[in-house]
């Protein structure tokens, strides 16, 4: 088990000008179950290649435990690191597989022999002792190549997108595993995806990755409901978060009243500049009244435990997505219909990403109270 | 008892070659029939030396050198091969050093094209893209320029009239580095080299653990060439023997020619036995030597 700390990192390849890596600063703390996420070429891989030693930093420091390891070689920096594509040796059986880190260690045979039993016997591969790698299933080369970074007891493991050649059901699974296997060992693990399912439901805390940048850290249900920028608040979620373009029109003593499309919403606080309004799918409710805003159902999804429409506000060419616990009957393709913000559910961004603040007592307006 | 009217039956369809489980033979067509007469005649005029070495083996000269050649086999195969080793008393020994050389030429070329190969693709160093360019730059040179050169070199090395003279400038070439860059870049993900690096592995071990049992196909492929290259040389060993008991088995062969008479047939009964190991070991692995040549052509 350890702690890392990542500190002003910044990676620039050899012939290109622009970094890849800007200046990040992160603290894992220990045993934490740390995921980064964000999309693809953010830099999350690239951070995490640094971290193993499989890659040179351009500047900055990697402590582990409070000891720089920056210029150790990859074998000596305590860490083991399951691939996306497992890379398990083809010409090796399981248990080969298994123990070769350990015969590179000089381990004697019956230590080998020993951690490599116990190792296996708790992901279940006993039986796969014998196998070659092409003979297994995803899921089995999957645990094996969890089995080979645990029998090295490192001090951090990281997992590169470990998951994304499974098919849907195995992922599910192995995502069960993994959380059982961190409870298990306890051990300080760093966990990259692009899914962000896997990032909620795995991650103790979660750094969102974005052009090189780390965007926001902190706790999965912090991140979902309080994100400190535009980027954070549409990465998370699915269906993504709506964004409305809003400017502010009138402004009173209790905040202020804005103009987001072809619909009306006041705020308990002050804004005096163009910003952009943002709404989770989940937190549209149908209007009964004539406040919100007017839309136009183009598409709806059956999903069977939710309802999602993607629906148009009249007068604009954008598109929303609702979505909604079934049967939600009213969503009928060219329904039209009022919808707005639940009460404080909303979220409020510059019009730079910045987040301006979550609405706390958001209220929609009848339009026709709304003095043009 | 049982019977069956005719009545009863379904009426049944003619009998075309479909529903008689065979198809119709494929059309072939003007183009393709071309393409057949020509690989057929390309095929026959490679073939046709070693039918003929063949047939010579066990003809006299009087029979090779009559008009018209004989086209089968005859029965002075005895004889030849009295006169070949009367000729060439060290010609089992020749053989032997043809293997010899073919041998430590082949294993030396494919461990060092192999090490290059791996460093060419999985290792960063300084210069990498140049020194590559300037190995296969090599390629374009004719054999022959660097002959004189090479024989100079063994002569300040005093290695000539030696083995190793043949040995050694064998070693590694740049075919073999172009062949096994091209296989190891294709088949061996570089996440099995990080791993291995991850696991405590140093270049070397990388090299010798991981990488060489993942290209056996190429190294087949490589050594092939390299001994089939090998035992056929004939320049080199002829620029560096002067002992007879020394010469590999082509150099012996051109031996029996230019002292009176020259023994056709003991030439082909030599030239046939020299090159069975070859056929043989042609035979056994030619599908192996397909897939390497064409090893990463196709995106698998």
């Amino acid at each position: 088990m350890a702690e890392l700390s990542l500190r002003k990192l910044r990676k620039v390849y050899k012939g290109s000008a622009d970094a890849v890596l800007h200046d990040i600063d992160l603290d894992v703390r220990d045993g934490e179950f740390m995921v980064f996420v964000g999309p693809s070429g953010c830099g999350k891989s690239t951070t995490l290649r640094l971290i193993a030693g499989l890659e040179e930093i351009s500047s900055g420091d990697i402590l582990i435990d409070g000891q720089s390891v920056a210029g150790a070689p990859a074998a000596e920096r305590g860490i083991a690191m399951v691939f996306q594509s497992y890379a398990l040796y083809p010409h090796m059986t399981v248990a080969e597989n298994m123990a070769f880190s350990l015969k590179m260690a000089g381990e004697s045979q019956q230590t080998i022999q020993s951690k490599v039993g116990k190792v296996a016997e708790t992901l279940q591969l006993s039986s796969l002792l014998d196998r070659k790698p092409k003979t297994l299933s995803g899921g089995q080369r999957q645990r094996v190549a969890s089995g080979r970074a645990i029998v090295r007891t490192p001090k951090i493991f990281l997992f590169d997108e470990p998951l994304s050649n499974l098919d849907a059901s195995l992922r599910v699974q192995m995502r069960l595993e993994l959380s059982k296997l961190h409870k298990d060992l306890g051990t300080t693990m760093i966990y990259v995806t692009h899914d962000q399912v896997e990032a909620m439901t795995l991650g103790s805390r979660i750094a969102v990755f974005n052009a090189g940048r780390v965007e926001q850290i902190g706790t999965p249900l912090s991140l979902f409901h309080h994100p400190e920028n535009q980027f954070v608040a549409g990465f998370l979620g699915s269906p993504k978060m709506n964004f409305i373009d809003c400017e502010p029109i009138a402004r009173n003593a209790g905040g202020s009243t804005l103009r987001c499309g072809n619909g009306v919403v006041s705020v308990n606080f002050h804004v005096t500049q163009k910003c952009v309004l943002g709404v989770r799918p989940e937190d549209f409710a149908i209007s009964t009244e004539s406040v919100g805003f007017c839309v136009r159902i183009d598409v709806v999804e059956q999903l069977g435990d939710a309802v999602i429409a993607y629906a148009t506000p009249v007068d604009t060419h954008t598109t929303i997505v609702i979505k909604l616990a079934p049967p939600a009957s009213q969503l009928r393709i060219n329904a039209m219909l009022w919808v707005h913000p639940r009460p404080g559910s909303a979220h409020v961004f510059t019009e730079a990403g910045a987040a301006l603040t979550q609405l706390t007592d958001l209220s929609t307006e009848r339009d026709a109270d709304y003095a043009r | 008892m049982a019977t069956t009217s005719s009545h009863a039956l379904a009426p049944t369809a003619p009998l075309t070659p479909s529903n008689r489980g065979w198809s119709k033979p494929k059309r072939i067509e003007a183009s393709q029939w071309l393409a057949y007469v020509i690989v057929g005649v390309g095929a026959l005029i490679m073939f046709a030396p070693f039918y003929f070495m063949f047939v010579f083996a066990t003809h006299t000269n009087t029979g090779i050198l009559s008009v018209p050649p004989p086209l089968w086999f005859g029965d002075a195969l005895g004889e030849n091969l009295k006169i070949l080793l009367e000729r060439l008393p060290y010609f089992w020994q020749n053989i032997g050093w043809s293997f010899y050389v073919a041998l430590a030429t082949t294993a030396l070329n494919l461990f060092f094209c192999s090490l290059a190969g791996f460093a060419f693709v999985h290792l960063e160093f300084a210069g990498r893209a140049l020194l590559f360019k300037a190995i296969m730059a090599t390629l374009l040179l004719p054999t022959f320029v660097g002959m004189v050169p090479t024989v100079l070199i063994m002569g300040w090395f005093g290695w000539m009239n030696e083995h190793r003279a043949l040995i050694v400038p064998g070693a590694c070439g740049a075919l073999g580095i172009f062949m096994m860059r091209q296989y190891i870049g294709s088949s061996v993900p570089k996440e099995l080299i990080e791993s291995a690096r991850l696991d405590g592995c140093n270049d070397f071990t990388i090299y010798w653990r991981i990488v060489l049992p993942l290209i056996g196909p190429a190294m087949g492929t490589l050594g092939m060439i390299t001994f089939i290259g090998s035992w056929n040389n004939f320049i080199s060993p002829l620029l560096v023997f002067r002992d007879m008991d020394r010469y590999t088995v082509p150099l012996a062969l051109r031996a029996l020619q230019g002292t009176g008479q020259t023994p056709w047939g003991a030439i082909c009964a030599g030239a046939a036995i020299a090159v069975l190991p070859l056929l043989a070991l042609f035979v056994i692995s030619s599908r192996r030597l397909i897939e390497g040549l064409t090893a990463g052509a196709v995106k698998q």
